[in-house]
């Protein structure tokens, strides 16, 4: 059984589009027999200073975090491209993480209406020639509450183009205010970009909204595997 | 186009037109308008989508953040004093500014106008304290709201009859465009930096909490002078002839809102301004979208308020009076439910609303179910009103019967439904309520000869009052719907399942990293 699910690996696979659109990604991904998605809201950056000055900069995006069995990924990547033409700029962006590993029962579950052999060769290698070239990653940051504007002007100098903004906490350092428990307000900013570029712009976060600034930032990056609508 | 642009102005569009075209559509068959009335209305729709559009851009921008910052940054010093001391004051400035505030002490003679504002003000304040008090303390909303509704109930049996109506009223006035998003966001910047599991159900309750202590001054007072009339001025219908005669009306409009909206955006920034100077919580970026922030929701007041004062008012009393002067009086009911349907929509503050309860929610709460959910809430308000004036039955039959329903559902909803509902009855009786809802229901109340003081009054409460129960109903749908789709979910697949953990070990080759 063990022997047979390692085959088809499964990936995480994040659609960031606009607001309202996020049903729309998800009722492409039931209707390849997926049910594993979850949505979150996140902001995506301003394109130039002034429109942000003016307040009309950032936009309202759905964050659609789904996993998917590899062998559906290609299909789902062009399914999600038609529909959501998503190739367009501004229209969205897809991509898929690799998973270092995963829970047997999970994988049963996600497995169940995939037959990992039927694989569409088609379909497939014409993504693979496009995408897999060009290698990406993900750059996480996270920072104190209201620095996203520093690290993303340090990611652009070095060459990125966008970022999406998440709200979070931090948990496990609260301190306690009569009944309420306080813990610190975090952004995390995910920026995706070439690996040409990921060290760059890696460096100049570090520098301009790392831990030693009031920013308080730490970067990480995961690797990227699929990409559609960069750019 | 820019994306955010064309949001905006698409909702501005799509909150002023339907109830435009409503009016206009009365207005070519049961209710024939002067052209002048007309021209009023529709130069007053094309202010409303301006305004509106800048307003609600200035709410995101500057309203919001400003409120959010403020109320995190009280709970993150940890000095109970300092919260306490800043939330009272920032109740009384704000309650003290708003314009609609003057408005009501105006309409009772018999008591000094300054008296009035104060008590109201301080009223405010109190129970915005009341409320930080709760969050920290952790005390159900529920509980706090039936304790101080019972009070209400209590006192009103001593109150003046005459005042009844104006008091509840005050309740929803005072609560205007601008006090609401930033009162909101204080509530939700005060949630924000707390990670227990509800606080998210603390994001809302503090417009809620802070509708009271009106309610309460207002009845004490009444108590306390035992004032022997309330009056209403009426708005009067201008005499129109001519393009020029409507630009005039406008153009005498604006500088008094003008004044009147600096006057309410003043203690805001002012307060804003020394958070700032202490806690230097914004950065010099984010200082800047403020700024502009700031300019955005004052041009967007000013044009709205002008708008719907000089442009809405005389139609709504006029339609009123028209309507109910025609051979179909009950045609009042239906008529009012679909103008009450529509006119929420257009009250600046709801959208704030229903975009944090969307975005706080995680989209749990879309904005659309809200707005439809408020809709009908006003439309069975519109519907009650006009049956008062229509039999002049007491605003008691309604109000007791209400509140105890909305009270004991809010033992059954999930918590963050009932902060919500009761936010939203503040949030829905604001400028579009106070300047075409009454005027439209003292119009026909005048014409069928009743009671302008104790039938046509109490609109507002009513539309203050439908909305807690609505939104609690769809907290009950969502928490059956949530129950359903729990025990759907759990679909685990029947043959023996192991709980190991497969490792992918090959994707590290795949990766040439450095």
């Amino acid at each position: 059984m063990n022997k047979e699910l390692t085959k088809t690996k499964v990936k995480v696979l994040v659609t960031i589009v606009d607001r309202g659109k996020g049903q729309r990604i998800a009722d492409i991904l039931s209707a390849h027999h997926l049910h594993f998605h979850y949505v979150c809201f996140g902001l995506g950056t301003a394109s130039s200073d002034i429109l942000d000055y003016l307040g009309i900069g950032e936009t309202d995006k759905d964050v659609v975090i789904s996993i998917a069995p590899e062998c559906k990924i290609h299909e789902l990547l062009n399914d999600i491209t038609e529909k959501m033409q998503i190739r367009k700029p501004g229209h969205g962006i897809a991509f898929t993480i690799p998973l270092s590993g995963i829970s047997c029962s999970f994988a049963q579950m996600l497995m169940k209406e995939h037959d990992s052999n039927k694989i569409e060769s088609k379909t497939e290698s014409e993504v693979i020639n496009v995408d897999l070239e060009i290698k990406h990653d993900l750059i996480l940051t996270v920072v104190n509450h209201g620095h996203c504007d520093q690290v993303m002007e340090a990611a652009r100098r070095a060459g990125a183009t966008g970022g999406t903004i998440l709200h979070a906490r931090e948990v496990g350092s609260e301190e306690k205010f009569f009944g309420i428990s306080i813990n610190p307000e975090k952004e995390i900013v995910a920026i995706l970009a070439k690996r040409e570029v990921k060290h760059g712009i890696m460096q100049a976060i570090s520098q301009a909204a790392g831990i030693n600034t009031p920013s308080k930032g730490i970067v990480l990056s995961l690797p990227v595997d699929n990409i559609i609508g960069l750019g | 186009m820019n994306k955010k642009l064309k949001e905006k102005i698409k909702e501005a569009l799509s909150s002023v037109l339907p109830i435009t075209i409503i009016v206009f559509l009365l207005s070519i068959t049961i209710a024939p308008m002067p052209i002048g009335t007309l021209m009023l209305f529709i130069t007053g729709a094309v202010l409303l989508i301006v305004g509106m559009g800048f307003f609600s851009l200035g709410a995101d921008t500057a309203m919001m953040p400003m409120g959010e910052a403020i109320g995190a940054e009280v709970v993150k010093t940890r000095n109970i004093t300092l919260a306490v001391v800043s939330f009272l004051l920032m109740g009384i400035m704000v309650t003290i500014a708003e314009p609609d505030l003057q408005v009501l002490a105006t309409q009772v003679p018999s008591i000094p106008d300054i008296a009035i504002i104060l008590t109201v003000a301080v009223g405010v304040g109190i129970f915005l304290v009341i409320a930080l008090l709760r969050v920290l303390f952790r005390i159900k909303l529920s509980y706090m709201l039936t304790f101080f509704y019972v009070i209400v109930f209590a006192l009103s049996v001593f109150t003046p009859k005459n005042f009844i109506p104006v008091a509840f009223d005050s309740g929803g006035v005072t609560t205007g465009p601008i006090t609401v998003p930033f009162i909101m966001a204080l509530g939700i910047g005060l949630a924000s930096i707390s990670g227990d599991n509800d606080s998210q159900d603390d994001s809302f309750g503090l417009v809620a909490l802070c509708s009271v202590g009106p309610i309460l001054a207002v009845m004490l007072l009444g108590i306390f002078y035992n004032p022997s009339s309330v009056s209403y001025t009426q708005a009067e219908v201008p005499e129109i002839h001519t393009t020029q005669d409507v630009a005039a009306q406008f153009a005498a409009g604006f500088p008094a809102y003008i004044k009147e909206v600096s006057l309410a955006l003043l203690p805001i920034a002012v307060f804003f301004i020394i958070f700032q100077l202490k806690y230097k919580s914004f950065r010099k970026k984010q200082l800047i979208r403020v700024g502009v922030g700031v300019i955005y929701t004052f041009i967007g007041l000013v044009t709205f308020l002008t708008g719907v004062n000089v442009g809405f008012m005389p139609v709504g009393q006029f339609l009123g009076s028209e309507m109910a002067g025609s051979k179909y009086k009950w045609l009042l009911i239906p008529l009012g439910m679909i103008i009450g349907y529509f006119i929420v929509a257009a009250e600046p503050a709801v959208h704030v609303l229903n975009k944090q309860v969307e975005e706080i929610s995680d989209g749990a709460i879309s904005s659309k179910v809200m707005q439809r959910s408020l809709s009908i809430g006003i439309s069975v308000s519109v519907a009650i009103a006009m049956i008062r004036i229509l039999t002049g039955i007491s605003i008691f039959w309604f109000l007791i019967p209400g509140y105890a329903l909305a009270l004991i559902l809010s033992f059954f909803v999930p918590k963050i439904f009932t902060g919500i509902a009761f936010d939203s009855g503040g949030v829905a009786s604001g400028p579009m309520t106070a300047t075409f809802l009454l005027p439209f229901v003292v119009g026909a109340c005048n014409k069928l000869g009743g009671n302008v003081l104790t039938d046509a009054f109490g609109v507002v409460a009513m539309v203050a009052m439908t909305p807690l129960i609505t939104i609690q109903l769809l907290g009950l749908i969502y928490k059956y719907k949530q129950k359903i789709n729990i025990e759907k979910s759990v679909d685990i697949p029947d043959n023996n399942v192991s709980d190991d953990i497969i490792e992918y070990e090959s994707y590290e080759g795949a990766i040439s990293n450095e």
